[in-house]
């Protein structure tokens, strides 16, 4: 078993040299392959080792960042800037919680959502889920 | 008697396997000679083998012109509790395709242990990858809990015989389990005209497995399943990224393991420079590892939690931001946690976990994964900087291997890659800063579903991602009872140690139970 694990290492040795010989349009030598870590994680560059100060969000403000993050994704799927998302909208711009949940947050029935709607029905759910 | 049948096939397989890769190579030069008197390898393949003729590359520049979607699909079994557990395994690859635009984007490697059952469609399934960045999912899937495991002898200072064994603490009994590689890691690349490079960065990986998740689920029909994510280290935070582009895209995910996580990079004193910040989240794992060296009392974990957050937080935030000089009295509390001289302590007021490696024991190296294993300084099993990393790690990267040729029957035109050396060139941006911050990712994933539940487990000797980091990491989103922490008296790999992998496998069965799942 350990021979034939061997051999087995060896032939995946030489192919990976045969790969290598395939064309590349870089000149930096590509990533080494290895069988341990060169760099055991976490590690960051020397150049990446200074950290952002006072940033720290608590949990009001990381409420407002995740808002953040969903009206960007809202806004780029808003292709009109109507400031409306049509279920065609959403799913154009793979905003597939706006799609699945489309007729939820469309309370009014008007066959579009805007942000606010799609706040009212976050609310909701986080009600909901808290209810159970 | 089931053992020697698997050894049996497990030799065969590997012969033909080897054939048929040098055949693939061009390496079986002369066998088509009419002068050869060798006869044939005539052995029928393994039903449902598969040798993937496909030349994948780690290379920043390869791209894949002809993915393709095939895998072996081995019916297999263990032993388990004593009973015989069957199991099949699928191991290939499957196309991600960008959810916006439809495009083809990275052929993903996965080896997925599923149960066949008439509730197949709701078993839950969890998704398990590791970090690096550039790492494959070797740790996770030969090291934790998939039907398969590799024997550790962790905390001792030895390399253990390499040896597969039935995994009593596998989680398949309760879920469906996928190990999955990044791209460019194990056998994934990028899809023409996209280079594995392109994904080499926090948004665009974390957006790569969205896409190979929603394809797993698509070809597999497990929508109605619940689902897991469980990525260590840094496949802690590309599991936040990556819980909330899902649940953006409308794939609902029921549960989170957050294993030895860095969630946020600008909070790890160990990644960053010296004195750039606190290292108050080391404190408690210096303290633990002093006692268990037998160098300092033990004293329990909430004392050690309130001296860094009390005494030591405002001691070290005056030090770092005026050059306060540290008090005596803290100074002194910090000799007796940790046996080391006060001295010492006030010359590295803010002790990175690197000097407290190399000087907690005199004349010995700790172990940064796992604290507990020590080496002489200078002998071969310190010389790679992590005597605890060295005894484990040759075994993976051959029997992951082996364990593919020789059990899942799968073969590719190339070999595999457990590590790629591609931290340096890694887009660590992230929301517009420099290092990820994954909290608010995490906060995100929990407004779109408040009911997601997250466990982050962690060992009291991790000199990598400390477990008091992550919890007050994790005490940024505020009390919240979806949020479960769990810590053991292990390393980094948690898993590695056997009286802690049969706890966390307990934990991990409450925790994937506790889900209510409403899809």
């Amino acid at each position: 078993m350990k021979l034939l694990q061997l051999v087995m290492l060896a032939a995946t040795a030489a192919m990976s040299q045969a790969g290598a010989q395939a064309p590349s349009t870089e000149p930096a030598a590509p990533p080494a392959v290895r069988s341990a870590p060169a760099h055991p994680e976490p590690y960051l560059p020397p150049a990446l080792r200074k950290p952002l100060r006072d940033y720290s969000s608590g949990p009001i403000l990381l409420r407002y960042q995740a808002m953040q993050k969903l009206k960007k994704r809202f806004d780029d799927a808003d292709e009109d800037g109507s400031g409306t998302l049509t279920r065609e909208e959403a799913r154009k711009a793979g905003l597939g919680f706006v799609d699945k949940n489309f007729d939820h947050i469309d309370t009014g029935q008007k066959g579009n959502v805007s942000f606010d709607d799609l706040k009212s029905y976050l609310i909701q759910r986080r009600e909901e889920a808290r209810s159970r | 008697m089931a053992f020697c049948t698997r050894l049996q096939w497990q030799r065969t397989a590997t012969a033909t396997m080897l054939a048929a890769i040098l055949a693939a190579c061009g390496g079986g030069g002369g066998s088509n000679s009419a002068t050869n008197t060798t006869p044939p390898v005539t052995t029928p393949p393994v039903p449902g083998s598969f040798a993937d003729s496909t030349v994948y590359s780690s290379a920043a520049t390869a791209s894949l012109a002809t993915p393709n979607e095939n895998a072996a699909v081995i019916a297999s079994h263990i032993q388990l509790n004593g009973a015989q557990f069957n199991y099949t395994a699928t191991t290939g690859h499957l196309t991600a395709s960008d959810v916006k635009t439809g495009q083809a984007s990275a052929s993903f490697f996965y080896v997925a242990y599923t149960v066949a059952g008439a509730d197949k469609a709701r078993r839950p399934v969890t998704f398990f990858y590791n970090g690096g960045p550039g790492s494959a999912s070797t740790y996770l899937h030969l090291g934790s809990f998939g039907p398969r495991r590799l024997v550790s002898t962790i905390p001792a200072a030895s390399i253990a015989p390499v040896q597969l064994v039935d995994n009593q603490e596998t989680l398949l009994a309760t879920s469906d389990l996928v190990f999955v590689d990044a791209v460019g890691t194990g056998y994934s690349q990028a899809i023409a005209p996209n280079t594995n490079a392109d994904f080499w960065g926090v948004d665009k990986d974390a957006a790569a497995f969205r896409d190979f998740v929603r394809r797993y689920i698509a070809v597999n029909k497990r929508e109605a399943s619940p689902k897991f994510l469980f990525g260590e280290s840094y496949g802690a935070p590309r599991t936040a990224v990556l819980a909330n582009l899902l649940e953006t895209a409308g794939v609902q995910i029921d549960g989170l393991v957050l294993q030895s996580a860095i969630m946020d990079y600008n909070s790890n004193c160990g990644v960053l420079d010296p004195n750039a910040i606190s290292c108050e989240g080391y404190i408690p794992t210096y303290a633990l590892t002093s006692a268990y060296h037998g160098r300092a009392a033990a004293v329990p974990v909430d004392t050690l939690r309130n001296f860094a957050a009390g005494a030591y937080r405002t001691a070290i935030a005056a030090n770092l931001a005026s050059k306060v000089a540290p008090p005596p009295a803290v100074l002194g509390q910090l000799s007796d946690l940790t046996g080391m001289s006060t001295l010492v302590w006030q010359q590295n007021f803010d002790m990175q976990p690197g000097y407290y490696q190399q000087n907690a024991v005199a004349g010995q190296l700790l172990g940064r994964y796992d604290a507990r294993v020590i080496a002489p300084a200078g002998s071969a099993l310190a010389r790679d900087g992590d005597p605890s990393l060295t005894v484990v790690n040759a075994s993976f990267s051959s029997s992951m291997v082996s364990y593919m040729a020789g059990e899942l029957y799968y073969s590719a035109g190339s070999a595999y890659a457990p590590f790629i050396d591609i931290v340096n060139r890694w887009n660590f941006n992230h929301d517009g800063k420099q290092l990820p911050d994954t909290i608010p990712d995490l906060a995100a994933a929990m407004t779109l579903n408040p009911a997601m539940k997250i466990l982050a487990i962690s060992g009291y000797h991790d000199l990598a991602t400390p477990f008091r980091q992550t919890e007050l990491d994790l005490a940024r989103l505020g009390e919240n009872a979806s949020i479960v922490l769990k810590n053991y008296a292990s390393g980094h790999m948690t898993y590695l140690d056997d009286i802690a992998r049969r706890a966390q496998q307990t934990d991990l069965i409450n925790f994937m139970n506790s889900v209510t799942v409403s899809h």
